[in-house]
């Protein structure tokens, strides 16, 4: 192989390498998002059922 | 709307450069294109991707430290985003630019790593990069952590003008050599796919750009429902 062909399957590696890292980022962020949604209303909720405090 | 811009970037950067690999590919090296040839024949089609690169990455700098200097006036976290997105897409770029100018190197010289004066100042912009992002880890107040970013990407910015004369600076024969001494015939015909090379890196730079962007956009917002769920 030549040099240019080394270089150019370094140039695309390292480019897919940061496509993945978007990737898994992207779905990290999601989960968390949905989670932390999820355990808002969760807590909404349960504030609402709550007795409010005496005066 | 946002989502059908990203896609139509990420198939128009591909098709351009599917075409223009294609082109590179039919380039000869016989003379009349022939210095290029004579001087070191088997890497110098690697300048498609060593100039594309490193003009990507400078952009990004540049992109960088204006959205940097907006943050700084206006306080709107969407340019820190901005300019988070265009720095890590920069280092990556730059990445590419190290490693195909090391191949060039490798060929040239010998040792892959020659102290040659552009590669060299590329590396030195690069740590600025990854220094950019680690201060940002290192920060734990949002506001705090921009406005540290922000000025950070200035100074960055002012260093990205000796990627362009560190071989006037430091008088590096080689690539000087390879383009400049080529002649009038030479650059005519390579430059349309170097221009092309660079465009379609634009264009995915771009588009790594507004993904990497809208996930710091996702990540403040992850950040203010954590604060909201502490409260309550």
């Amino acid at each position: 192989m030549t040099a240019v062909t080394y270089g150019f399957i370094a140039a695309w590696a390292i480019l897919v390498g940061y496509v993945l890292t978007l990737v898994n980022r992207e779905r990290y962020l999601k989960r968390e998002l949905t989670g932390v949604k999820a355990m808002l209303e969760s807590g909404q909720a349960s504030s609402k059922a709550a007795p409010a405090p005496p005066d | 709307m946002r989502e059908k811009v990203l896609y139509a970037l990420g198939i128009a950067a591909i098709l351009l450069m599917a075409y223009n690999l294609r082109a590179i590919a039919a380039l000869p090296l016989d003379p009349p294109l022939g210095p290029a040839a004579i001087i070191m024949p088997p890497v110098a089609k690697l300048v498609f991707f060593y100039y594309a690169a490193g003009g990507v990455a400078i952009a990004a700098g540049i992109a960088s430290a204006i959205a940097g200097l907006r943050f700084l006036r206006t306080r709107d976290f969407r340019y820190d985003a901005l300019a988070v997105a265009s720095t890590e897409v920069g280092l990556v770029f730059l990445a590419i630019h190290i490693v195909t100018g090391c191949l060039g190197t490798r060929t040239v010289y010998g040792p892959s790593w020659a102290w040659e004066p552009r590669l060299t100042t590329a590396l030195a912009c690069g740590l600025l990069y990854a220094t950019y992002l680690m201060l940002r880890s290192a920060v734990e107040e949002p506001a705090q952590r921009a406005r540290f970013a922000a000025v950070w990407s200035v100074f960055i910015f002012l260093n990205l003008p000796m990627l362009a004369v560190a071989i006037n600076w430091w008088r590096a024969n080689n690539r000087r050599t390879l383009f400049w001494r080529g002649g009038s015939d030479y650059i005519a015909a390579w430059l349309p796919s170097i221009l092309g090379t660079m465009l379609a890196m634009i264009l995915l730079g771009v588009l790594l750009t507004a993904v990497r962007m809208r996930q710091e956009e996702t990540r403040r917002e992850l950040d203010t429902l954590r604060r909201m769920t502490h409260a309550l």
